[in-house]
């Protein structure tokens, strides 16, 4: 657990070489340490740059010559004194520069302590802390647009639009229960009815235009798979281009998943090579097939690899496919007499026969599903976030269901209740409830 | 002779809050002395002739629970009884009772009376001595000293009070009552802080001089039904009927050209009035899209030659009243016994009170009723209650109780006072629980039980009663567990909203009681599920509410905390981390701050 009466520092900057690194300091006697690291009796100016030599506390030596930004609270990013320290690059004036911070009382931060602290401060609510853990993480350009979103408060905007509309629903349904019919204006039931309606349509919206983390670039998944033997992992290799999946002419070879992650158009994209689908007793065999069918269910992309008859994989398999692109691919043309024709491509994975009108299929294909995600969405959710959305639309459902049933208000506004609680949890949760140190532990050092 | 016979407890006012201390305290076998300016007018209405309403009459059962005396009172003096909110949820339904203003006064009264451990006084409580910040005695305006370990305030508005008709404004407590001042003065000089609150009250009609042919007959419940278990079945009694009259546009211009004669428009009150209760200037000013407002006309007694003016209580001029409410048909030649006035008067702010409704400060010294800040007969009468119970065990020297919000209006009632400013009168609204389908009228003899036998407030007539009561209870779930629909087990089956109990269980003959038992058992069934999802939200808060704050818990040295935070957290000094989170202003963050501390420094687990 953060402790809060003292002054933390961190790197914030990736250690290693590079032009320059960032120091962070903050906490209540930022000025104190200011003056004691520059040798100088001038209180830094607000929200101002400042170039000064920096000295080692004990034989008041140059370290460096630095950029130091001071930040006055609470317009900070941790709401307290925050003071940025651009040092010049290697770990060796960063290694002198933090310890004489130290030696000025500052301690090493935790993970995520920064944010924490400008959680704890009123500077950030949940949501937007954790669309920073997002952009940290972020690998791409694409992903951290949506995350700034998040972090810039669109979704909490979004979010807190819904719960307010929530909140004066209750208000009046409250204000009908504490007052006689005479003296106020009674809504009706189904007026009721209709208002939770349109906020559970609401919900739903946001949901779909979030990128939820598993729709992020990422995330997407191709699936390989065929009939023993047709050639799956001859493509994995292909497509991924190392020797990762064991190749030999006995059928079942690949029993557990192998997967590997590559970039396809624009994206990373996830290939997953399975297991043959075929009757089999091997008890391992068919968890192994067991398992290719949990894969094409996450897959959003499917390639049906066949010896000459894709076409028949994909028909015997049908219902598994709603909703999935699916790419039908008959192998061994060299050996197999076949051609590419009605959308069925005809390779050969030995002689890379086709190969490149297949790649580019595959990344248009990628592009597409990527793209129109992204369309569709505004900010970026984490698990976390959707599921809790998604508990608010149930929510809001079986309130509005107990309403129709007993057309008992007070046992609608006790399901409401629930349902505020959520959104509570969702944008500002109580702070000793754990899921909050779990989000800010999942941060580096110096956030 | 009061002085050689030394008692232990006084209580400075005789309303409903006085009244239930007394009774309470009494109860417990315990002295108290009741000093009021005039014995005749010990538990007297001194507005509305009504006992209940809307969220009132849950608190009503409450203190029926313990055994307090307002449900019974009603019983015994209601001219109409009628169900309210019957088309919503059976937790919010209410009983109120239309009662005769000379009845009720004269039935409390003579309870009183009896009472051997209650001695009555006539006189005023001036002011308040202490020992080592405890109560040791109370000073009468007739010179004496009354030497006393305990002292419970429940003045009312009597402190300061300042009636205001029109421009006009004098110092009294009730129309022709006069005020008291030495408390007030008393209090600061113990460094409690005092405010200023205000309430008003309509005018009261000459009955002869309205014309009845136009307004419309509001009537009680076909088959009436009565405030407390202690109350004899079957309850019959003669009912009266209410009348209704709206207000019209011309009512509201004249409201309007006035509103600056309205000492509450003047600025000349400075106290803040009830948002609830608004006075008709008001509600003219604030609704002035409405073009009508409802006016009740309520008698006051059995045949009474005045009648009550519900919803127009007002501070303006007599002259303007009555000219306002000319324009209305069925008052064109209507007069007055009494026009409405606003009083203003001094209350106590309560987060000096802990809980028990025991100060901060001084030991042995309580405040119950509008000094607190609220509003109505039913809350100061469960602030009585509470406030008996505790200065009972005070002088005992056990320790005190206090009532979870959780399990009680009551609970409800007291924490709110105790952890959030008062910013209007406090009036009890069902919205204020968080667990309303549990606190409902219906269950609150399970509810309160086991308060009720741990500060024996019971008479044994009434533990009968109510042991009777929990007996026929628990027949019925056993006839429940027993019975099956086809193959569904009734006690499921009940929980369709369409199905009905009495369809599959009928009520033993002769036992009235029975069929008040079995809607009980009903509406526990139906509500369930839907009460322990009500449960395990509240768990959380639960678990706070168990977290109690050290005595020495410093809030000036959690890190973090902002001055704001620390400033209210200073003044109310809340007992558990729970109250804290209640505490308005103070923010989820805070509370964790708090934890924090109370783990580093007291290893306190929150």
């Amino acid at each position: 657990m953060y402790v809060f009466n003292d002054d933390i520092v961190a790197l914030a900057t990736l250690p290693g070489k590079s032009a320059l690194n960032v120091i962070r300091v903050s906490g209540k006697n930022v000025i104190k340490i200011y003056r004691a690291i520059t040798l100088s009796s001038k209180k830094p100016r607000a929200n101002f740059a400042h170039v000064s030599c920096i000295y080692n506390q004990s034989d008041k030596k140059q370290i460096d010559y630095s950029l130091l930004t001071y930040f006055k609270a609470p317009k900070s990013y941790t709401g307290e004194d925050v003071l940025e320290i651009s040092t010049h690059g290697g770990n060796i004036i960063v290694k002198q520069v933090i310890e004489s911070l130290i030696s000025k009382g500052a301690r090493q931060a935790l993970p995520g302590e920064f944010t924490y602290r400008a959680y704890i401060n009123g500077k950030i609510d949940l949501l937007q802390a954790e669309g920073i853990a997002a952009i940290v993480e972020a690998n791409n350009n694409i992903d951290s647009y949506y995350h700034l979103n998040t972090i810039n408060g669109t979704l909490t905007k979004e979010v807190q639009k819904n719960k307010d509309s929530l909140m004066s629903l209750m208000t009046v349904a409250e204000h009908e229960l504490d007052f006689l019919d005479s003296e106020i204006e009674k809504k009706e039931l189904q007026e009721y009815n209709k208002s939770l309606n349109k906020l559970y349509l609401h919900t739903k919206k946001i949901i779909k235009k979030s990128l939820s983390s598993e729709q992020q670039s990422g995330n997407l998944q191709v699936a390989i798979i065929g009939r023993p033997n047709a050639g799956k992992s001859s493509l994995f290799n292909l497509l991924t281009g190392h020797q990762k999946s064991i190749i030999t002419n006995i059928k079942g070879t690949t029993r557990d998943p192998v997967e590997s992650n590559i970039d396809i158009g624009n994206h990373e994209v996830k290939i997953i090579d399975t297991a043959g689908l075929r009757t089999t007793k091997d008890v391992v065999e068919i968890k192994g097939i067991e398992k290719t069918f949990a894969h094409i269910e996450e897959a959003q992309i499917i390639i049906i690899i066949d010896e000459k008859n894709a076409s028949q994989t994909y028909l015997a398999n049908k219902n598994k496919f709603k909703q999935k692109s699916v790419i039908l691919v008959n192998n061994k043309n060299d050996i197999n007499n076949h051609k590419q024709k009605n959308g069925v491509f005809s390779i050969s994975c030995k002689k890379k026969n086709g190969f490149n009108s297949l790649l580019t299929h595959l990344s248009t294909l990628c592009n597409q599903k990527v793209d129109r995600v992204y369309k569709e969405s505004s900010f970026s959710i984490n698990v976390r976030q959707k599921s809790l959305l998604q508990k608010i639309c149930r929510g809001i459902n079986k309130a509005n269901k107990g309403l129709e049933t007993t057309g008992d208000l007070t046992i609608c506004l006790s399901s409401l209740y629930g349902v505020l609680d959520l959104y509570n949890e969702l944008i500002r949760p109580d702070a000793k409830n754990k899921i909050i140190n779990e989000i800010f532990k999942g941060f580096c050092v110096g956030k | 002779m009061l002085e050689n016979n030394k008692k232990k407890i006084v209580i400075a006012g005789g309303g409903h809050a006085g009244v239930e201390a007394a009774l309470a305290i009494a109860r417990t076998k315990q002295k108290c002395v009741l000093v009021t300016m005039d014995s005749g007018a010990i538990g007297r209405l001194s507005c509305n002739p009504a006992i209940g309403g809307l969220g009132k009459s849950h608190l009503v059962k409450e203190v029926d629970a313990l055994g307090g005396i307002m449900g019974a009172a009603a019983d015994q003096s209601s001219l109409q009884m009628k169900t309210l909110n019957k088309t919503k949820g059976r937790a919010v339904w209410a009983l109120r009772a239309q009662v005769d203003k000379k009845k009720y006064p004269a039935f409390v009264s003579k309870i009183i009376k009896k009472e051997k451990y209650i001695s009555i006084l006539e006189g005023e409580v001036l002011s308040f001595n202490t020992k080592n910040e405890k109560i040791v005695s109370v000073n009468l305006k007739e010179g004496s000293t009354l030497s006393c370990s305990s002292l419970i305030i429940t003045s009312g508005t009597f402190l300061n009070g300042l009636i205001h008709i029109g421009e006009r404004s004098f110092s009294a407590g009730r129309m022709g009552e006069a005020p008291s001042r030495g408390l007030s003065e008393s209090l600061l000089n113990h460094d409690i802080k005092l405010g200023r609150l205000k309430t008003g009250t309509p005018p009261r009609l000459v009955r002869d001089s309205i014309n009845w042919s136009v307004a419309v007959e509001a009537p009680g419940d076909e088959i009436p039904s009565c405030f407390s278990l202690y109350t004899s079945r079957p309850y019959k009694i003669k009912q009266e009927s209410c009348f209704l009259v709206n207000t019209n546009q011309n009512t509201h211009n004249i409201i309007n050209n006035n509103i600056e004669s309205s000492p509450m428009f003047s600025g000349k009150i400075s106290g803040v009035g009830p948002r609830y209760c608004p006075s008709i200037e008001d509600k003219v000013f604030r609704f002035s899209e409405r073009s009508s407002h409802p006016l009740f006309l309520e008698p006051e007694w059995k045949n009474s030659h005045q009648i009550y003016l519900n919803g127009f209580s007002t501070s303006l001029s007599e002259k303007v009243q009555l000219k306002a409410l000319r324009q209305i048909e069925a008052f064109k030649s209507v007069e007055f016994v009494r026009p409405g006035y606003a009083i203003e008067y001094d209350y106590c702010p309560p987060y000096q009170l802990s809980p028990s409704l025991m100060s901060k400060k001084i030991s042995g010294l309580f405040c119950a009723g509008q000094i607190n800040g609220t509003s109505g007969y039913e809350e100061a009468a469960a602030q009585g209650v509470v406030a008996g119970i505790n200065a009972s065990l005070y002088i005992q020297k056990k320790d005190l109780v206090s009532f979870d919000r959780q399990n009680s209006y009551i609970g409800v009632l007291i924490d709110d006072l105790t952890t959030s400013p008062i910013e209007e009168p406090y009036r009890m609204f069902t919205s204020r629980a968080e667990n309303r389908l549990y606190l409902r009228a219906d269950n609150v003899y399970e509810r309160l039980y086991n308060s009720a036998l741990g500060a024996d407030v019971l008479l044994s007539s009434q533990l009968r009663i109510q042991k009777k009561f929990h007996k026929a209870l628990s027949d019925i779930y056993n006839k429940i567990k027993k019975t099956r629909v086809g193959n569904t087990p009734l006690e499921k089956f009940l929980k369709r909203p369409e199905v009905k109990i009495l369809d599959h269980i009928g009520p033993n003959k002769g036992s009235l009681i029975d069929a008040e038992a079995l809607f009980s058992a009903e509406t526990s069934i139906k509500y369930s599920g839907y009460i322990k999802n009500e449960k395990e939200r509240l768990l959380k808060t639960r678990r706070l509410e168990l977290v109690r704050i050290p005595k020495e818990f410093d809030y000036k040295k959690i890190p973090g905390l902002s001055n704001e935070s620390k400033e209210l957290l200073i003044t109310v000094l809340p007992e558990t981390v729970g109250q804290a989170s209640r505490i308005a202003g103070i923010r989820p963050t805070d509370i964790a701050l708090i934890g924090i501390y109370l783990n580093n420094k007291f290893h306190v687990k929150p």
